[in-house]
């Protein structure tokens, strides 16, 4: 007739007895384990920061992936390289002489500030003021209030019939 | 409907040192301008502050972008669906 506490002193020798690869060697006292504890928490609530900026980072990267469409991976692989130098210098001659022949050759310029010579001299100047960052921050406040009372409000249709008699 | 935006650009620009006020949805859509503010730049202001709002905190407010040049500033800033920006002459 087994007792209540037979079971785990069976358990324990079993495992000795028939060890595996399982059976660790060791086994830990219950004093050092509770030191390790202790020691290990600032590690792990550095490692858990450490984690969420690494997933912070990689969340964005993954934003960024999506948006981008990668034309390179497509057909790259099915080109050789020579093929590929061939059509890159054929498409930017042709591209060049479109540019030439129309005189815009600095199409895309967003018209932004186009850098400063001194940099020196804004870099020691005094960062930007409050009452900027509270002009900037009250006007976008009312432009945007302004623009949620922008309602469309449907007139006309917007498909046409073309040639129907 | 967009009259109100109108007249919150008009009251803008009248602020001292401004010279232009763009206003910009989400996708780079201008939805206004006054003063000298360069229409061209719609896309890319639209984009600066999405990319630096990526940067800030989610539950905080947007951060204030300013361009710095000889002529002036550029202060963007980025609500939800809008972004606005003042151009400033220094």
């Amino acid at each position: 007739m087994g007792c209540c506490f037979s079971s785990d002193e069976d358990k324990v020798e079993t495992n000795i007895q028939n060890p595996n690869e399982r059976t660790p060697l060791l086994y830990p006292q219950p004093g050092e384990q509770q030191n390790q504890g202790g020691r290990s928490g600032p590690i792990y609530s550095q490692q858990n920061q450490t984690g969420d900026e690494q997933s912070e980072f990689t969340r964005i990267l993954r934003q960024t992936a999506i948006n981008v469409i990668d034309v390179t991976s497509t057909e790259s692989h099915n080109i050789e390289q020579g093929d590929m130098q061939d059509r890159a210098t054929q498409y930017s001659n042709r591209l060049n002489m479109v540019l030439q022949g129309s005189g815009k050759s600095r199409v895309y310029r967003p018209n932004l500030p186009t850098g400063i010579t001194s940099p020196q001299m804004t870099l020691a100047a005094a960062p930007i003021s409050i009452s900027d960052v509270q002009l900037i921050t009250s006007v976008s406040e009312k432009l945007a209030n302004a623009a949620r009372e922008i309602k469309i409000q449907h007139k006309e249709s917007l498909v046409v019939t073309f040639g129907v008699p | 409907m967009e009259r109100t935006l109108e007249m919150q650009l008009e009251e803008s620009i009248h602020n001292p040192g401004i010279t232009g006020v763009l206003c910009v949805d989400n996708n780079g859509l201008c939805l206004g301008a006054k003063g000298s503010a360069p229409l061209k730049a719609c896309g890319s202001i639209s984009a600066l502050a999405g990319q630096a709002a990526k940067l800030a905190n989610p539950n905080g407010p947007t951060p204030v972008i300013c361009l710095e040049s000889e002529h002036g500033i550029v202060l963007i800033k980025k609500t939800d669906k809008l972004t606005t920006a003042l151009f400033k002459s220094s």
